[in-house]
């Protein structure tokens, strides 16, 4: 079935090498909700939102070509989950503001070492490279829960009701899982000792 | 000033960004909670309030009878089909008394739940799921908890054997928990599914092979053959079937009658992940899309067999969890069904108009002729 996603992506990037408009139509059908999504999650306000998803748009317009990602879901995703925090940074400055961020960045402070000061400072792609070690590591429903929760910025409601669980039992495995990922990272020297 | 603390976290949250693409493949943001359109709103003035509130009862009504559709289980459910003109059905219509439908509820969202669940963690595997193992499960354990007098023992092939075993593999035998899921909806159940497929009660010592046996079968001459299909796999083709397309994508809703009633195969459209229909609400969510008119086609596919070993007492589902909190001396309860289709062929050609393959991996349910659910599934290696 990725097979076929990839399949499909592929001809969306064919577009985008053709210079055709459809490209951004293709990309709109295929991804926008999603898109949209995540954007939401994030923000929490529909002007934000469009204007995001948006930029998005013409982000991918104007890096492909020369650029062909590989994944493009992932590609799309990762242009507009960055907008969207930093349009949450650059709204809310020092009150953390905007839709799951407060509460998810609340939960990321599990991951810091006891005193953060020591916290060795590792370049922001080498801590993506050890947090996808770690991703695949786990199972598929883990794997998809973290990721609804830490990259799409979904609520512990909303996974709860799709997982068919309480929300109690997704916080307790999203703690389980942000605690296995410290030791994880310290294991791989993020944190030192 | 931003400290330490917060450039850290911040670092956590941009690096989860450049992760490697092809872990997201499969994840989707969970079902938006709010409706992207329009913006902040005033509050409602009264007549505001009303319409709202009759919108919502009738949003509820429809959507209950649709979900209904493939998760219902009453014995007053009728599910009616309306016949246009060349007898090419143009929607689904679903009645159901309100006394079954309520009775039947809680079962019922247990079930879509469970079915969820299950479905999910097949993972890259074939998934089954039967709700009559779930209900079944369920009554034994209230009556292992002491619970026997909210409990009918409506069919069972040797009830002693419970309590003399303490740790059972349990398979499909129908017991009910009276009032809990409605007795009516017990009888229905065993009138249909338990005389239909066979279940067996055994203790875990004992058991090896499959205890709950469902096979779907065609009419005499329903099935012609179908030539091959991808992987050299002999297809069969059902001659009279209903699709109804989505009108957003190229995703098809097909409808074949087999003896035991029905069967609803949904094809997920060749972009959309099966996996992600699952994520976002089960099957029942695609009876709530848009459907076009239904057409009549044949329909070229392959035998499938599918199996099931599920383990219900890790299952984490509340009602399981709840059981063993209370110190149950149960090990495990295990559903543990297997699924054949596989049709005798029939001699025989003739020309369609239409010809659908199921070719790539598809979502069934299979419905006994009043509706009620006798099983649901995921077929992800149609060719295997």
């Amino acid at each position: 079935m990725a097979a076929r996603q990839e399949q499909s992506d592929q001809a969306i990037l064919d577009l985008y090498f053709q210079r055709s408009e459809e490209a951004i139509e293709s990309t709109m059908a295929q991804y926008g909700a999603l898109l949209r999504s995540l954007a939401w999650n994030i923000l929490g306000d529909h002007e934000d939102v469009e204007e995001c998803v948006s930029d998005t748009y013409l982000a991918a317009w104007n890096a492909i070509p020369p650029e062909r990602p590989q994944y493009f879901k992932a590609w799309l995703c990762r242009i507009v989950r960055n907008r969207a925090l930093d349009k949450v940074r650059a709204r809310t400055r020092d009150k953390r503001g905007g839709g799951q961020v407060p509460l998810i960045l609340e939960e990321m402070e599990d991951l810091l070492a006891g005193d953060s000061d020591v916290a060795r400072a590792v370049e922001e792609e080498e801590l993506s490279r050890m947090i996808s070690a770690y991703l695949r590591s786990q199972s598929d429903k883990r794997r998809i829960i973290f990721l609804k929760r830490y990259y799409f910025a979904s609520s512990i409601k909303e996974i709860a009701g799709e997982q068919a669980m309480t929300e109690g039992a997704v916080k307790v495995l999203l703690h389980r899982m942000r605690r296995e990922l410290k030791e994880s990272l310290i294991e791989q020297g993020y944190h030192d000792q | 000033m931003i400290s330490d603390k917060d450039r850290q976290v911040n670092q956590f949250l941009d690096s989860l960004s450049g992760i490697d693409g092809d872990l997201l493949m499969d994840v989707e943001a969970a079902r938006p909670a709010v409706r992207l359109a329009g913006g902040k709103s005033r509050p409602p003035v009264r007549w505001q309030r009303w319409t709202a509130v009759a919108a919502s009862l009738a949003v509820l009504f429809v959507t209950g009878a649709l979900i209904t559709r493939f998760m219902g289980l009453g014995a007053g459910s009728q599910i009616k089909y309306q016949a246009p003109e060349e007898g090419i059905k143009d929607h689904f219509e679903i009645s159901r008394t309100e006394a079954a439908d309520s009775a039947s509820r809680s079962g019922r969202d247990l079930a879509g739940q469970a079915a969820l669940q299950v479905l999910s963690e097949a993972g890259e595997t074939d998934g089954l799921f039967s709700p009559a193992g779930l209900y079944q499960s369920l009554a034994l354990l209230d009556y292992l908890s002491g619970r026997e007098e909210a409990f009918a023992t409506a069919w069972y092939p040797d009830l002693a054997a419970v309590e003399r075993t303490s740790d059972l593999t349990v398979s499909n035998s129908l017991i009910t928990a009276d009032g809990a899921y409605g007795s009516q909806d017990s009888d229905s159940l065993l009138q249909g599914a338990a005389r239909r497929f066979r279940y067996q009660l055994v203790p875990s010592s004992g058991e090896t092979g499959i205890l709950q046996e469902i096979r779907i079968d065609l009419d005499p001459g329903a099935a012609l053959e179908g030539g091959l299909m991808a992987g050299g796999i002999q297809a069969f083709l059902i001659p009279e079937a209903t699709v109804y397309s989505r009108a957003q994508d190229k995703t098809l809703l097909l409808e074949v009658t087999v003896s035991a009633g029905r069967l609803l195969l949904a094809l997920p459209d060749p972009s959309v992940n099966p996996q992600s229909l699952l994520d976002q609400g089960d099957l029942d969510a695609l009876l709530k899309e848009d459907w076009r008119p239904g057409q009549k086609t044949a329909l070229r596919l392959p035998a499938f067999h599918v199996t099931s070993d599920h383990q219900w007492m890790t299952s984490g589902l509340d009602a399981f969890r709840q059981a063993e909190e209370k110190g149950l001396s149960l090990t495990y309860i295990r559903q543990k069904i297997e699924l054949v289709f596989q049709p005798s062929l029939s001699a025989g050609s003739a020309s369609w108009s239409r010809v659908t393959d199921l070719d790539r991996p598809f979502l069934f349910s299979l419905l006994d002729e009043r509706g009620l659910p006798l099983a649901a599934g995921l077929i992800r290696t149609p060719f295997q």
